[in-house]
Parts: structure tokens; sequence; C-alpha cells
């Protein structure tokens, strides 16, 4: 008998927990801040620069799940293609973003038209170059070491049923400098 | 199911559901009962605060312009897909209820100005008053804007009736606009 007026307990708190699951997943649908769509990171976080003055790295963007972003060159001109930004720019110069093709697709808003696309994780390879004063403590020396570098990656998020504001995040790495 | 699991299952339920109502009451202390979701539109007959928006020329163009009539409310810019794929539709309905008093007004929230809106409309022509939104106070007179494309739909007495968040389709822009012109039938335009 217990065993029984348990199995109904049970059974109706499982119904609950399905229902309210369900609603937070609905609460969870709701057009997040633009700032939140994409997390970034730089692989590896710390780097030393070659003997000819260049320095690599990844940047790594991750795209909320739902969510695409334009790819560097959109197919559209009016859309605001994804580019990264160097935010310290005294000691060093952006020599290369190696953007990934877009991947063609369409969504709901407009079934019949291709969009160049960015969506889940993506992987840009990127080149750093120190400027001469930087690498040559000779001529500089101050600026050997190691250096904090920052970086934006700029895009604008859509979903299928809209398109967040275009904004930016920032990663950081260091790079130390011979 | 034992006593302790239950117990278990109890508590994770509760925490649920606390974090699901903490949530809720969040959303409704900061956006009113505005929608923030895609697809959604909200009936809310708000008061809404006046605002001003500049044409092309520079002058300005406040929501009290308006009273009298009912108004729709576009929010858009050039760089939102959705938004453009629905000009078509706002064209259209426009074109239908302009006799009968009802305005348009695309609100840009283009942060590049007129240099990008002028370019974008010699593609896609917008058929009823483009202004620009150039400090965003339009947009948070409605209760913010989660994204774009926003479409808000204003009764003669300049109150907020209807908000659809997202991409929206000439039936809804119809029947909202039926709603409007019915229940303001007495209301001199």
């Amino acid at each position: 008998m217990r065993y029984s007026q348990n199995q109904t307990t049970a059974t109706r708190l499982a119904a609950l927990a399905l229902g309210l699951a369900l609603a937070t997943a609905a609460t969870a649908q709701r057009a997040p801040k633009p700032e939140d769509v994409v997390q970034v990171r730089v692989e590896p976080a710390r780097v030393e620069a070659r003997a000819d003055g260049q320095a690599t790295f990844t940047l790594v963007a991750t795209i909320r799940g739902g969510f695409h972003v334009n790819s560097n060159q959109p197919l559209q001109e009016y859309l605001i293609p994804t580019r990264v930004e160097l935010l310290t720019t005294e000691l060093f110069t952006l020599e290369k973003v190696d953007y990934p093709k877009g991947e063609l697709k369409s969504f709901g808003f407009s079934p019949d038209e291709k969009l160049s696309v960015y969506d889940g994780t993506l992987r840009l390879p990127i080149a750093l170059r120190v400027k001469d004063g930087a690498r040559n403590p000779a001529a500089g020396g101050a600026d050997a070491g190691s250096h904090t570098v920052r970086l934006a990656f700029h895009y604008q998020a859509c979903n299928d049923e809209i398109c967040l504001r275009p904004t930016k995040r920032e990663a950081q790495l260091t790079v130390r400098v011979r | 199911m034992s006593p302790k699991a239950i117990a278990i299952l109890l508590v994770g339920v509760l925490a649920v559901a606390g974090v699901y109502l903490a949530d809720r009451l969040w959303l409704a202390s900061v956006r009113g009962q505005n929608p923030g979701t895609a697809g959604e539109t909200a009936a809310l007959m708000q008061p809404l605060p006046d605002f001003t928006l500049t044409t092309r020329e520079g002058t300005e163009v406040s929501l009290s312009d308006f009273e009298g009539k009912v108004l729709v409310l576009n929010f858009w810019a050039t760089w939102c897909l959705p938004c453009k794929v629905e000009i078509p539709f706002f064209n259209k309905t426009y074109a239908e209820y302009r006799e009968q008093g009802v305005e348009f007004v695309a609100v840009s929230e283009d942060a590049g100005g007129w240099s990008d809106i002028e370019a974008f409309v010699q593609e896609t022509p917008i058929a009823y008053p483009v202004l620009l939104d150039r400090d965003e106070s339009a947009g948070q007179a409605v209760g913010g804007l989660p994204g774009l494309p926003v479409t808000v739909f204003v009764d003669r007495r300049g109150r907020m009736a209807y908000k659809h968040v997202g991409i929206t389709d000439i039936n809804t822009l119809r029947t909202n606009i039926e709603r409007l012109l019915e229940s303001s039938a007495g209301v001199s335009p």
C-alpha cells in the first residue's frame, strides 16, 4: 500500500518536474544579450615570438546553439562580416587571420536565399608581427619581455527569427618577445 | 521509489521551480509584460512615453505627432535580414490601410545612420516614412528591443497595444491593425 502511494507521488512529482523543465526550456529560448551569444578564448594563452618576429596562435569562438554569425565574407553586402581586430597596436601588428570559408545555409526567415555563415565552434589561426622596436632589444630594449595582447572578435548574430545588435567579445594572450 | 529518492526528487523539483520563478519575476520587473522571445506577440495596452525620431533631412518627428491614429512602428536595421524579408509585407499592408488613417513608420536602429539606410532602401524600397532612432530612445520607450525586427502597434490613444518580437507576417499585421481599428472605432481620428 505504502509502496503504491510512493509510486503515485513519485509519478506526480516526475510530471511536475517535466512540466517545469519544459517551462524553463521555453524561458531559455528568449533572446539572449548579443554579447552572450559568443564565447572567445585564445589557444595557447601564452606564446613566444619567433626570431623573425612572428607569433602564432588560434582564436576559438564558440557560437551559442541556434544562432549563427555572418562569415568574414557574407554574400549580401549589407550584412556585417565577422572580423578580428588587434587592440594592442603599440608593439604588434595583425599580420594574418585565416578566416574559414562560411557555410552556405538558408534560414526560416528566407528559405530561398543562401547566407554565408559560421556556427558552432570557429577556429581562427592568427599571426601577429612584432614591430621592430619591440623585437630588437638593442633598438629599444625596454619592449623585450612578456606583453599582454588584446583582441576583439566582432560579430553580428541571428537565429531563425531575430537578429541581435552587432557587438564584440575580447580575448587576450601573453606574447613573450625576446 | 524509496522515501529518500522521493525527497531528493522533491528538492530537485523545488530548485528548478525556484530558478524558474525567480527568472519570471526578474523578467516581469525589468521588462513589464513585454515579450522577449522571438515570435511572440504580447497584448499590452501600455501608455508610451513620447520620443523623437529624425528624418533624413533632420526634421524631428515625435510619437505625439501621430495622436489619434493607429500607428505601426517597425524597428529594423539594414544588417537584419529578417527585417528585409518582412518589408514587402509592410508595404502591402500600408497600401491596404493608409486610407483608413493607419500610419506606418520604419524605425531604423542603424548605428551607421543615413549612409547605411540610403543605400539599402535603393535596393529595397520602403513605401512609408523611414526615421532614425539615433539615440535608441524609441527602442527604450517600447520596453527595449531584445533583437530585430520588432513591431509595435499603437492605438489612437498613444498606447502600445501589441508588441511582436521577431519576423512577422501579413496575417499578423492585418489582424492586429483590424483589432485596433475596431477597438478605437469610437475614438476620433
